[in-house]
């Protein structure tokens, strides 16, 4: 009962933040109302027990994707006035791309798994249970192919945002600080003979 | 019944916490109980409930959020206001705001961002395999071992490359 109420509270907050993202002027409040909408989303992983996708969302959604959302609303510099436009411009594609995600939860809540999804309220599972461990009992060794994929993306990722943002900027002064310690005196003294001058 | 799904019990009897992989008939009858929650909502009370664990993350958000809509709301009600054009103005220790709050900065600062997360993740990988680890045996410890050795391409590749250098 009481984690009914939590979960309708929250997803009233998860909504309530999503329409902030799409309807607030400033793409930085936008970027700000998407956290809150990720933190919901946590709160709702956890009353549904799974843990570890709840802390992961935080820490990976809220704790770096959303610094990256915003280095890019910064980095592009938008103007407000420029983006008060463009809400009834994408309305349209929005609303085609939001139909047909609702098409597909639909599929996937009615059509396909129907007994599966049956609940009664959140399942509490029994003492002990432990969903981050039944998650990696079966992440590496059922499912070790996605997981080696996965591998395989993060490295694409790598490579990518390398070989996009690295430049080298010619004439850039830079310390070798390995060269700096390793100086002998030999490399920066020198001794020069030469005769003692006349008294001025 | 659904040997598709693979499942783990685990903690139930102390002697099964090492974690059964496969689908005995009985565990998988378990396991869909469990989903529906027929048979263990009678004993709930019994069950220790993993959210209670986090009650006091939920108290502290009450507390957070009501005190701050208290203050808030104190400042709006007992402020004397009188808001005029220097006061709203932006100030930067006693300068002259010389720069607009939204300039661009240096694509670098991305890197180090996108790097950052992909090492995130990668760490985020490791959490459930080290809980797991005695139920996923060598045949884990391999995969995951693959899984390292592909990122560490990934990372003398950075290092060579002078990604980590901050010039």
């Amino acid at each position: 009962m009481f984690q009914t109420l939590l979960f309708y509270v929250f997803s009233t907050v998860l909504i309530a933040a999503a329409l902030g993202v799409i309807f607030s002027r400033n793409p930085v409040h936008s970027v700000m109302f998407l956290v809150l909408a990720f933190f919901n989303s946590a709160v709702l992983w956890l009353l549904a027990e799974a843990e570890f996708l709840a802390i992961v969302m935080v820490l990976v959604y809220v704790g770096a994707v959303m610094v990256l959302f915003i280095f890019v609303v910064m980095m592009l510099d938008i103007n407000i006035e420029e983006v008060s436009g463009s809400l009834t411009r994408y309305a349209p594609l929005g609303l085609i791309i939001s139909a047909i995600m609702v098409f597909e939860l639909m599929q996937i809540i009615w059509l396909r798994g129907s007994e599966r999804f049956v609940l009664e309220g959140f399942a509490s599972m029994p003492e002990g249970y432990s969903n981050t461990k039944a998650l990696g009992a079966i992440l590496y060794t059922e499912h070790v192919y996605a997981f080696e994929l996965a591998a395989v993306l993060l490295l694409l990722a790598i490579v990518a945002a390398i070989t996009l943002t690295m430049r080298k900027r010619p004439g850039l002064k830079v310390q070798d600080i390995n060269q700096q310690v390793s100086v002998r005196r030999e490399d920066r003294v020198r001794m020069v003979k030469m005769d003692a001058e006349e008294r001025q | 019944m659904r040997s598709c799904i693979p499942y783990v019990r685990l903690g139930i009897n102390h002697d099964s916490i090492g974690g059964v992989i496969g689908s005995h008939s009985t565990d998988t009858m378990r396991r869909d109980e469990w989903l529906i929650g027929s048979q263990f909502q009678s004993d709930k009370n019994k069950a220790v409930n993993m959210l209670q664990n986090y009650l006091p993350v939920l108290i502290f958000l009450g507390i957070s959020t009501v005190i701050g809509i208290v203050l808030l709301t104190l400042g709006f009600l007992l402020g004397s206001g009188g808001k005029d054009a220097e006061k709203l103005s932006p100030y930067e220790c006693g300068f002259e705001a010389f720069e607009d709050s939204r300039g661009r900065f240096d694509v670098r600062y991305y890197l180090v961002a996108i790097l950052f997360i992909i090492f995130d993740l990668e760490i985020a990988f490791l959490f459930p395999w080290a809980i797991s680890l005695d139920a996923v045996g060598g045949f884990g410890l391999v995969s995951m071992g693959i899984f390292l050795a592909i990122l560490v391409v990934g990372f003398i590749y950075e290092w060579k490359k002078g990604a980590l250098e901050w010039d």
